[in-house]
């Protein structure tokens, strides 16, 4: 993966950008306006306290959620004006939506990749290799609603994946997923960035946002606190400069009563 | 215990109707209903002291086993609407114990079914007062009294022990499918049962040997006692009485079992179920007829919706046993004081078969929507042509109501002898079908309303959005009424001048069908292509979806 070739300033629009997104939920906002830039071919984090904003920013740069100002750009494609070409380039894995678990895990990747408008033969082909990558193969005729966490979390990517997007968005991709799952999962995203497509999943576990991605945004109180390479934002510690970002408070020290008992 | 749990759940009710300001209004219609029941219940005290003894033995004894019975089955069914006595949620905080397993139980009791069913099960003993006076019958209404106590315990019991049972089998989707669907089968009966009984002649079967049954089972038993201390019979009233205390001594220690076995398992221990298609069906064949991609897979998904949901399945029993309704009215109406002759109005009866089923079936889907819940991002994210969402939809329905529709129009009115009137049934049916497509795809798209969220019980009651819920379902019966009034005015000259004239109303239904569901189709495909997203920020914002 060419990460110099990534960060420098490039003629080429950036995979994902945001511009100016606003969202209030009655009296509290979500989201400010802020401008994030997220190059093409980079594994992108976004990291944040929990309610930072992270999945409304993220539903709103995939048309998931409108937003009450501003847009988001998908390789220079405006989200909110042309979604049609916009989301044909987008996968996207939200968080905190349902999916057709009704629906055996072959199958529902079939209807996303049938709902794209994508050929029968070719959706076939595609769905058996993604359940056999991401080794769900012996439970592609199970339902959906009979699936664990992390196979959930898996056969949400496949669907994510079945129309070959070039820009990947992945909210919380490695929640409650088992480890053998989440190697998986890290082994088809690092292919994927390989080959020149984007990943830009979101995280709160800082340990994993710096082995994988190339890049992090930090956002806090729905405002963005930092952007860039791993090393220009993190400096080696990823952990301390994000507490030090989000004004997080040293720990207060201890309940003098919290002690084991001994009776 | 039991203080601690009342006041848990009065807690969690206050909090609950302070969040939920609309549930008061459900509670206030709760207490008045349990009010009236109770009042219905005292006035049939009141009046069971004016007949013979038998009459009132009979009439107790069904009342008091239906109302046991009642209690045994009716929580199971009702999972998930009121977990605040689910012993999995304690199992974190304590062990299971003896005083906890009481406290369970006897909490269970506040509730305003709970007071409703004591204050009834010990009023009973009402029924009884017309015979005091004499020394015998001042000990009949003790002992009412005494076994009103032990029936109201026998229904908290039984409901402890058929819950707890089923938790097991309730956490894993397969228990919670099965009891949702028996729950929705089960509303129907219940919704169908007293015009079945009027219509029907149970013959020899009277309700004084039913009574005579179930007084020897743990349901009837303890109503029964009274009657046979007022009529002498000692034995007797020992003998019932031996039968309510055994099942109260059995069920105890039982439901102490299932108490421990429910707080110390976790997972449903059931099977997760077996290994299914790994093919959409249709898909191939739709799209080879020109069915565009996007469209033949929403309405094969649709299809396996029809197939394996609760929610769905409930409606497609409804669709076909609330066809009955026409038949059953028909017995009903005609005998010796009506002087109607029963095949002639079976007759006539049958020919509205094949409207109701097109209208209920056509109008089932107009909040279809809905049931996808979040799930629908999926559309929203792949940009399905709003037009492919509502065809498909409509295939779903239309695959197996439309050859249904056509052939109990066509079969119905010759099998019942009115084969001249086949072109205007068949025309009310074609312009109900079409005319409910066309309006369901439009108020789908535009008014969605909360309804039972997936793998939920299908028979929950979904109140949230109520000026929704009340614009989309009045409003699409409304619209599709006057819709197929035109059609359904050509049957005034049908009887007024002529068979003949039947011709005209299939016309005009066949037209009318395909042109508002065309156009229905067209008009939600454009509002859903404009409103997908609102309409998943409004699925989102209710609760349990």
């Amino acid at each position: 993966m060419d990460v110099a070739a990534a960060a420098t300033p490039d003629p080429i629009p950036p995979a994902l950008r945001t511009w100016g997104l606003f969202k209030r939920f009655g009296a509290k906002v979500a989201v400010q306006q802020f401008e994030l830039s997220i190059p093409a071919g980079s594994y992108f984090g976004i990291v944040g306290p929990n309610g930072a904003g992270k999945t409304t920013t993220l539903s709103m740069a995939t048309g998931l959620l409108a937003p009450d100002a501003g847009t988001a750009y998908v390789h220079g494609v405006d989200v909110w004006r042309d979604p049609h070409t916009a989301k044909r380039q987008l996968g996207i894995l939200p968080d905190g939506f349902r999916l057709f678990d009704r629906l055996t895990g072959a199958e529902l990747v079939t209807y996303a990749g049938l709902l794209r408008g994508m050929d029968p033969a070719v959706v076939t082909q595609r769905t058996d290799d993604l359940l056999g990558v991401l080794g769900l193969q012996d439970d592609a005729g199970k339902l959906v609603a009979d699936y664990s966490a992390g196979m959930t979390k898996k056969i949400g990517l496949a669907t994510a994946m079945v129309h070959a997007p070039s820009v990947l968005v992945l909210d919380e991709p490695f929640e409650s997923v088992d480890p053998v799952s989440a190697a998986h999962i890290r082994g088809l995203l690092g292919d994927f960035v390989a080959n020149g497509g984007t990943v830009v999943l979101s995280s709160h576990v800082m340990e994993l946002v710096e082995r994988l991605c190339t890049h992090v945004a930090v956002i806090n109180d729905g405002a963005l606190v930092a952007s860039g390479t791993i090393d220009e934002v993190g400096g080696g510690n990823l952990e301390a400069r994000f507490a030090q970002l989000v004004g997080a408070t040293e720990a207060m020290g201890g309940l003098p009563w919290l002690r084991p008992s001994r009776d | 215990m039991v203080a601690t749990l009342a006041r848990l759940r009065f807690a969690l009710l206050r909090n609950t109707l302070l969040r939920e300001k609309w549930r008061i209004v459900l509670l206030v219609v709760g207490v008045v209903y349990g009010l009236g029941l109770l009042a219905l219940g005292v006035a049939g005290m009141a009046a069971l002291n004016v007949v013979d003894d038998g009459v009132r033995s009979t009439a107790l004894v069904l009342a008091g086993s239906v109302m046991v019975l009642g209690w045994a089955v009716v929580p199971v069914l009702a999972f998930g609407l009121d977990s605040t006595l689910d012993p999995q949620r304690f199992a974190v905080y304590l062990a299971p114990s003896r005083r906890f397993a009481v406290g369970l139980l006897l909490a269970g009791a506040v509730s305003i079914p709970g007071v409703v069913t004591v204050l009834l099960s010990v009023g009973s003993a009402f029924a009884w007062l017309s015979t005091s006076g004499t020394a015998t019958s001042v000990v009949t209404v003790l002992v009412a009294i005494v076994c009103g106590v032990l029936g109201a315990l026998l229904c908290f019991l039984l409901a402890r022990v058929t819950t707890t049972a089923a938790s097991g089998a309730m956490r894993g989707r397969r228990g919670r499918d099965l009891a949702g669907l028996v729950a929705g089968v089960l509303v129907l009966v219940l919704a169908l049962t007293p015009s079945f009984l009027q219509s029907v002649d149970l013959g020899g079967l009277s309700y004084d040997a039913v009574a005579g049954v179930l007084a020897w089972t743990p349901f009837g038993a303890p109503w029964a006692i009274p009657a046979d201390v007022a009529a002498g019979e000692g034995v007797l009233a020992v003998a019932r009485l031996a039968i309510v205390l055994a099942t109260i001594a059995l069920a105890l220690p039982l439901y102490q079992r299932l108490l421990v076995r429910t707080m110390t398992t976790v997972g449903s221990g059931g099977p997760s179920g077996g290994t299914r298609s790994t093919r959409l069906p249709f898909v191939a064949r739709l799209v080879a007829r020109g069915v565009s991609p996007g469209a033949a897979a929403v309405a094969a998904r649709s299809l396996r919706y029809w197939r394996g949901d609760p929610r769905y399945l409930t409606q497609a029993l409804s669709i076909l046993v609330l066809p009955v309704l026409p038949i059953m009215m028909a017995f009903l109406i005609s005998n010796q004081d009506t002087g109607l002759d029963r095949g002639v109005a079976l007759g006539w009866a049958v020919l509205a078969v094949g409207p109701l089923v097109a209208w209920i079936g056509a109008w089932a889907v107009h909040d279809d929507v809905a049931y996808d819940s979040t799930a629908f991002w999926l559309h929203v994210a792949s940009d399905v042509r709003g037009i492919d969402d509502r065809w498909g939809r409509a295939l779903a329905v239309l695959i197996w109501l439309a050859p249904l529709t056509v052939l109990l129009s066509v079969v119905l009115p010759v099998v019942g002898g009115r084969a001249e009137l086949l072109p205007a049934v068949l025309g009310l049916s074609l312009a109900l079908l079409g005319t409910g497509t066309g309006v369901s795809a439009v108020f789908s798209a535009a008014v969605p309303y909360p309804a039972a969220p997936p793998g939920s019980n299908p028979m929950a009651n979904q109140t949230g959005a109520m000026g929704a819920t009340f614009v989309a379902q009045l409003g699409s019966f409304a619209v599709l009424g006057v819709i197929v009034l035109p059609t359904a005015l050509t049957l005034i000259p049908v009887f007024a001048a002529g068979t003949a004239w039947a011709w005209l109303t299939l016309a005009l239904g066949a037209a009318t069908g395909v042109v508002v569901a065309f156009h229905g189709l067209r008009w939600g495909g454009r509002l859903l292509d404009r409103r997908a997203v609102r309409l998943l920020t409004t699925i989102r914002s209710w609760p349990k979806h």
